[in-house]
């Protein structure tokens, strides 16, 4: 029997994908133009399951994964700016890396290409998972 | 029998807006983020542009004495740390150092 003062740490290390969704959870995909010169494009993800408790979130292009395509992403409401450095605002997202995040914190965010920077397609991929 | 339970995935405090904090080629000085709402737990900071140096014991960052923050690089932070955070650009950096800052919870 357990002593009264003993305490569990309980961690939620590792998320596994929505039971029911196939292909191990649900991918949905959002599109940014990237040929040409393209301009600023803000996307939301509107659609992720009530259920769903964590999201991984990662950058594919077609520059082959090169970990040269980013996007800024803002969660406090704002839109992100992608002018000079110096009044840039967000959270660069980057190829190459899987991000974890909580699914309310990726219902709040706002994501933006930087045009600047950008010169291939990019597609952010959203997989929904459970803890 | 108490259990702690961590919440790894914290999600944005209702009403705090990040801060941002730039510092070109030419800024030496040392640099703080303002104050963070009271049910703030965790920051979630975005290094862009170049490296920065950081030191929480209360020195002012040197490029040989503090934590280097690489550029491209998500750090997460209690609050309790980062309002004790220094900052200061490494002085060979060529780029502005841009940082973001996001308020998280439980």
């Amino acid at each position: 029997m357990p002593n009264e003062f003993e305490v569990t740490v309980e961690e939620n290390l590792v998320p596994t994908p929505r039971p029911g969704r196939a292909n191990n959870g649900r991918h949905f995909r959002q599109w940014f133009k990237g040929s040409g010169t393209p301009g600023q494009s803000i996307k939301k993800f509107f659609d992720i399951s009530d259920r769903t408790k964590v999201c991984f979130l990662q950058i594919k292009s077609r520059e082959n994964n090169t970990g040269k395509q980013k996007l800024l992403m803002t969660i406090d409401g704002t839109t992100p700016n992608v002018d000079a450095p110096e009044i840039r605002t967000g959270h660069e997202l980057s190829e190459r890396t899987i991000y974890k995040f909580n699914a309310d914190l990726v219902r709040a965010a706002r994501f933006s290409n930087i045009p600047t920077s950008q010169t291939k397609d990019i597609t952010l991929v959203c997989t929904e998972m459970t803890i | 029998m108490n259990t702690y339970v961590v919440n790894r995935y914290n999600k944005p405090t209702p009403g705090a807006v990040a801060q941002s904090m730039q510092m070109t080629t030419s800024d030496n000085a040392v640099k703080t983020f303002g104050a963070y709402k009271e049910n703030t737990k965790v920051i979630f900071l975005s290094v862009s542009g170049a490296a920065v140096g950081m030191t929480i014991d209360g020195t002012a960052p040197g490029d040989t004495s503090s934590h280097r923050l690489f550029s491209g690089n998500n750090y997460y932070f209690a609050k309790n740390l980062m309002q004790n955070a220094k900052f200061k650009r490494i002085s060979t950096g060529t780029a502005t150092v841009n940082l973001y800052a996001s308020e998280m919870t439980n």
